[in-house]
């Protein structure tokens, strides 16, 4: 009876043996999620800016990983911004806006000069607190603005310079 | 310090230019117009525009070509030693290449140096030739002239 018992438990455990081996198989080499690059960062150039907004970094590749390691390749950032950088960029993996200190922002018309700065990657938003405005006619400061995607400018309390001909 | 001396460099080199300020600014790039929205002040030199709203114009090579004040506008212009404006109206533009000072709605316009004042719904003043034009609406145009006995 024993032997029976013995063979059907055998008989059982080959039948089901393949179904232990495919689950074993595909958990050995699934991908651990906080493994997993999110982002590689190239010659320190803040790309996703268009170049509007400027900061150096002295990295020719670096890699951000879901666990906030980071790893590159001649990892050089300058001391200054170091903590701009590496915060601007777990900002940028974690949620679409970026924080950026002393920020110049382009455009053909004029540019934009502030101590500090936010940017939203989603709205295309830059938004900041005091500033100064330069173009060919005209120099502003203000307490707050906000820059929109089509370089349309929203101010308050402006100071506004205009060149005129006398 | 340093943000204090570039101000002051940059105002004495715009000393003679139009200083602007308000509560809120809107700067439109592809229209190439600045509004100014609440207690606007306007000044250059000794001239000055108070007003509710304010617009500036560019042209394509970015230089001002048109100033529009709009709401509770209040003017006072030197254009020399011996031309003096004061008055209000409810709309003003300014051309600025050809001079010419528009006021509309409930126009008013004192010249100091002699007390002569002119009042109509539309009044059109030259900056370079000084030359005014007089338009009523409802109301008829009520001309001040001092006039020596």
């Amino acid at each position: 009876m024993v032997r029976v018992v013995l063979f059907f438990v055998f008989i059982l455990f080959i039948a089901v043996y393949p179904l232990l081996e495919v689950k074993n198989f595909k958990g050995n080499n699934c991908f651990k999620k906080e493994n997993i690059i999110p982002t590689i960062l190239r010659n320190g150039n803040f790309y996703v800016y268009n170049q509007n907004l400027i900061k150096e970094g002295n990295f020719s590749v670096l890699n951000v990983y879901n666990n906030k390691k980071l790893s590159g390749v001649d990892f050089k950032l300058k001391d200054l911004e170091k903590n701009f950088t590496l915060k601007s960029k777990f900002v940028k993996y974690l949620s679409p806006i970026l924080k950026g200190r002393e920020v110049k922002y382009y455009t053909k018309d004029y540019y934009l000069v502030a101590k500090s700065a936010t940017y939203n990657e989603k709205s295309e938003v830059l938004s900041g607190k005091i500033f100064d405005l330069y173009s060919d006619s005209f120099f502003g400061k203000g307490k707050s603005f906000k820059i929109d995607k089509l370089n349309n400018i929203f101010a308050n309390k402006i100071y506004y310079i205009l060149k005129v001909d006398k | 310090m340093k943000r204090l001396l570039v101000g002051i460099i940059v105002s004495f080199i715009f000393a003679q230019d139009l200083k602007i300020t308000s509560n809120k600014f809107f700067y439109n790039s592809k229209k190439l117009y600045s509004e100014f929205i609440g207690d606007v002040n306007a000044t250059k030199g000794k001239s000055n525009i108070l007003s509710d709203k304010l617009y500036v114009y560019f042209n394509k090579a970015k230089k001002p070509v048109k100033i529009i004040a709009i709401g509770k506008v209040k003017f006072y212009f030197v254009f020399d030693n011996n031309s003096t404006y004061k008055g209000h109206c409810n709309k003003m533009e300014y051309y600025l290449k050809n001079g010419n000072i528009i006021l509309i709605g409930d126009a008013f316009v004192k010249k100091l140096e002699t007390n002569e004042s002119i009042q109509g719904s539309y009044i059109q003043l030259n900056r370079f030739t000084k030359d005014i034009k007089v338009k009523g609406s409802n109301k008829p145009v009520n001309i001040i002239i001092k006039v020596n006995e």
